[in-house]
C-alpha cells in the first residue's frame, strides 16, 4: 500500500477536529464511566458517583451464582478456543498456498461461522437440542463457541503462516527429523506467538458470547455473560457493574496480550 | 517419459488428499455445530402445526406482526447505516490527514471498544441515557430541558447503541480506502484551478467510495443479525427479526414460526453478503 499523501500531516480545520475528538469520545467514554460506577456506593447507578465503595465487587466475590458463571465461563472459554485452536491450525496448514475453486469454497465454509447471525446459531442449535433430549448442554455450548472461534484462528494463522520459512522444515528433515518431530520441535516454537494471539482471541470470542449460552443453557450452567444479559434485561443488579469492570480488564488484559504476541499484519 | 509425468503428479494428488484430510476436522465442526442445525431449522421450518409438510409457517411471515418486525428491522439497520455514515466519514477523513504515528493512536483508540464486551457497552449506554442518566441530568442543568427525555428503551436508544457498536466496522475500511488515496491527486485538481471543496467532491469522494461502500454494506448486514443490543436498549419495543426469533421460540410449542423467522434472516443475510461480493468484485475490474 502506498501512502503517497499520509506521511506528511495535512491540515484539518478546527470544526473538523472538534466533531471528530466527539465521535472518539462517543465510542471510548461509555466503557470508562462503567468502571467508574462500579465503585460507586449507591445503588442508583448514577453518574458522578457520590459515595464510593467497593460494595459491588464483595458481593460479587460472595456469591455463588456470579462466581459458578464466571468458573463456566472460564472452563467453556478453555475448551472452545483449544478445539478452534487445533482444529483450524491443522486447516491453515492444509489450505497454506492452495489455489482454486475448490481451496476457496473450502476457506469460505471455515469462514462462515462469522456471517452467519449468532442468533440464528443459538436458535438452531437449541432447536438440535429439544429434539435430542442431550444431557451435556455444555457441550454444545463449547462445540458451538469452537466453530465461532474458528475463522479468527484461520485467519490468524494463515496469515502467519504466509511469513514463514519452511526452509527450515526441510533441513529439520533432511537432518533426519521424522514429520511429528519436526512440526512439534522447529514449526511450532516458531510459531508460538500467533498460536497464543489466535487461542487468546478464540477465548474472548467465547468469554463475552451471550446468545448461544442463553437459548441453550440455564441455571447453573449459565454462562458469565448470559447472567450478565439476563440481569441487564430483568432486575439491573448493581453487581453488574463490578462484573462490567471485570470483563472489561480480563478482554484488555487478553487483547493487549494478544497484540502483542501476533506478528503486525498488513490490514 | 510416461513414468516422469506419472510421479509428481501422483505427488500432487497425494499432497492434495493429505491436504484435504487436516482440513477434516474443522470442516466437521463447521458441519455439526452450523450447519447441521441449519438444515434442521430448515426442515422445522417446513412442518405445519399439524405435523405435516407444509408452508404455513413461511405463510405466516406476511402477516401484520412479523412484516412489521421485518419492516423494524429494516428501518433501524437503514437508520445505524446512515449515522454511522455521518458519523464515521468525518473522523476518517480526519485521521487520515494525521501523521502516521497520530492516526495509528487514533485507530487504537477506535479499536478499543471494539475489544470491550459487547454487554458492558451496553450496559454502559442503559447508564448514560437512563430518566437520572448523565445525558438528561446535564441537559437539565444547562435548561435545554425541563422533564427527562425518553432516551433509552426505545428506538432511539438501540440506534445510538448500535451505532456505537459498529462504527469501528465502517472505520476500518474505510480508513485503510482514504489513507491510499495519492494527496497529488487533489492538488492537482486544486492547482487546475478546482476550489477545494469541489477537489473534494469531484476527486476525493469518488475515489473513497469503495471503502465507504464496502464498509456501509457490512454495517447494514451486522444490523440485521443483531440481538442483544435491540434486545436491551429496546425494552421489548423494538422487535426486530432476531429478537422475534427468540421470542417465537419461547412463545409456541412447536419450532416452525421461528424455523420460518430464522431462515428468511438467514436468506436475507446470505442474499446481501453474496450482493456485496459481486459489487466489491465489479468495483476492482473497474478500477483496473
Amino acid at each position: 500500500m502506498h501512502a503517497y499523501s499520509s506521511d506528511k500531516a495535512a491540515a484539518n480545520s478546527p470544526w473538523l477536529t472538534v466533531f471528530a475528538c466527539a465521535v472518539l469520545g462517543f465510542l471510548m467514554l461509555p466503557s470508562l464511566i462503567v468502571v467508574v460506577i462500579s465503585f460507586s456506593a449507591d445503588r442508583y447507578m448514577t453518574f458522578p458517583p457520590q459515595d464510593w465503595s467497593l460494595r459491588w465487587y464483595r458481593e460479587f466475590l460472595s456469591s455463588p451464582q456470579w462466581l459458578a458463571a464466571l468458573g463456566v465461563s472460564l472452563k467453556v472459554g478453555a475448551a472452545s478456543s483449544t478445539i478452534a485452536l487445533i482444529v483450524g491450525t491443522l486447516a491453515s496448514f492444509a489450505l497454506h498456498r492452495k489455489e482454486g475453486a475448490m481451496w476457496g469454497a473450502l476457506r469460505g465454509v471455515l469462514l462462515a461461522p462469522a456471517i452467519v447471525p449468532v442468533v440464528l446459531i443459538a436458535a438452531a442449535t437449541f432447536m438440535l437440542f429439544a429434539r435430542t433430549h442431550h444431557d451435556n448442554r455444555l457441550l454444545l455450548v463449547v462445540i458451538a463457541h469452537a466453530a465461532l472461534a474458528l475463522p479468527f484462528v484461520t485467519i490468524t494463522m494463515s496469515a502467519a503462516l504466509q511469513t514463514y520459512d519452511f526452509n527450515l522444515d526441510r533441513a529439520a528433515r533432511s537432518l533426519g527429523a521424522g514429520p511429528l518431530r519436526c512440526f512439534f520441535t522447529v514449526t511450532l516454537p516458531q510459531l508460538k506467538g500467533s498460536l497464543a494471539a489466535s487461542a487468546l482471541f478464540g477465548f474472548l470470542t467465547s468469554f463475552d458470547e451471550a446468545v448461544i449460552a442463553l437459548f441453550v443453557t440455564s441455571g447453573s450452567s449459565a454462562t458469565l455473560a448470559q447472567r450478565m444479559f439476563e440481569s441487564l434485561r430483568d432486575d439491573l443488579d448493581p453487581v453488574i457493574a463490578a462484573v462490567a469492570t471485570l470483563m472489561i480488564a480480563i478482554t484488555s488484559t487478553v487483547f493487549i496480550v494478544g497484540r502483542f504476541l501476533a506478528p503486525a499484519k498488513a490490514d | 517419459m510416461s513414468v516422469a509425468i506419472a510421479v509428481p503428479m501422483r505427488r500432487a494428488i497425494g499432497q492434495n488428499l493429505s491436504a484435504f484430510f487436516m482440513c477434516s476436522p474443522a470442516l466437521i465442526l463447521v458441519m455439526v455445530a452450523l450447519v447441521a442445525p441449519l438444515c434442521l431449522m430448515f426442515a422445522l421450518s417446513l412442518v405445519g402445526q399439524d405435523g405435516g409438510l407444509s408452508t404455513e409457517n413461511y405463510a405466516r411471515l406476511f402477516e401484520p406482526l412479523y412484516a412489521r418486525s421485518a419492516w423494524v428491522t429494516f428501518k433501524l439497520a437503514t437508520t445505524v447505516t446512515l449515522c454511522c455514515a455521518l458519523a464515521g466519514y468525518p473522523l476518517c477523513y480526519f485521521m487520515s490527514r494525521l501523521s502516521l504515528r497520530a492516526a495509528s493512536v487514533a485507530l487504537l483508540l477506535v479499536l478499543l471498544p471494539f475489544w470491550t464486551s459487547l454487554l458492558v457497552r451496553t450496559y454502559a449506554w442503559l447508564v448514560l441515557l437512563q430518566r437520572r442518566g448523565i445525558v438528561n441530568e446535564s441537559l437539565q442543568a444547562i435548561g435545554a430541558i425541563d422533564e427527562p427525555l425518553r432516551l433509552v428503551h426505545n428506538f432511539f436508544g438501540t440506534t445510538v447503541g448500535m451505532v456505537h457498536v459498529l462504527l469501528p466496522f465502517l472505520v476500518l475500511p474505510l480508513y485503510s480506502n482514504m489513507r491510499a488515496i495519492p494527496g497529488h491527486y487533489v492538488n492537482a485538481a486544486m492547482s487546475l484551478g478546482a476550489s477545494p471543496r469541489r477537489a473534494f467532491w469531484q476527486v476525493f469522494f469518488p475515489l473513497s467510495f469503495p471503502g465507504l461502500t464496502a464498509g456501509l454494506a457490512l454495517v447494514f448486514i451486522m444490523s440485521l443479525g443483531f440481538f442483544v443490543t435491540p434486545a436491551l436498549l429496546g425494552g421489548g419495543k423494538v422487535s426486530t427479526w432476531p429478537v422475534r426469533v427468540e421470542s417465537a421460540l419461547a412463545i409456541y410449542p412447536h419450532a416452525g414460526a421461528a424455523a420460518a423467522l430464522g431462515i428468511g434472516l438467514l436468506i436475507a443475510t446470505l442474499a446481501l453478503v453474496g450482493v456485496m461480493r459481486m459489487a466489491q468484485r465489479s468495483f476492482t475490474n473497474r478500477s483496473t
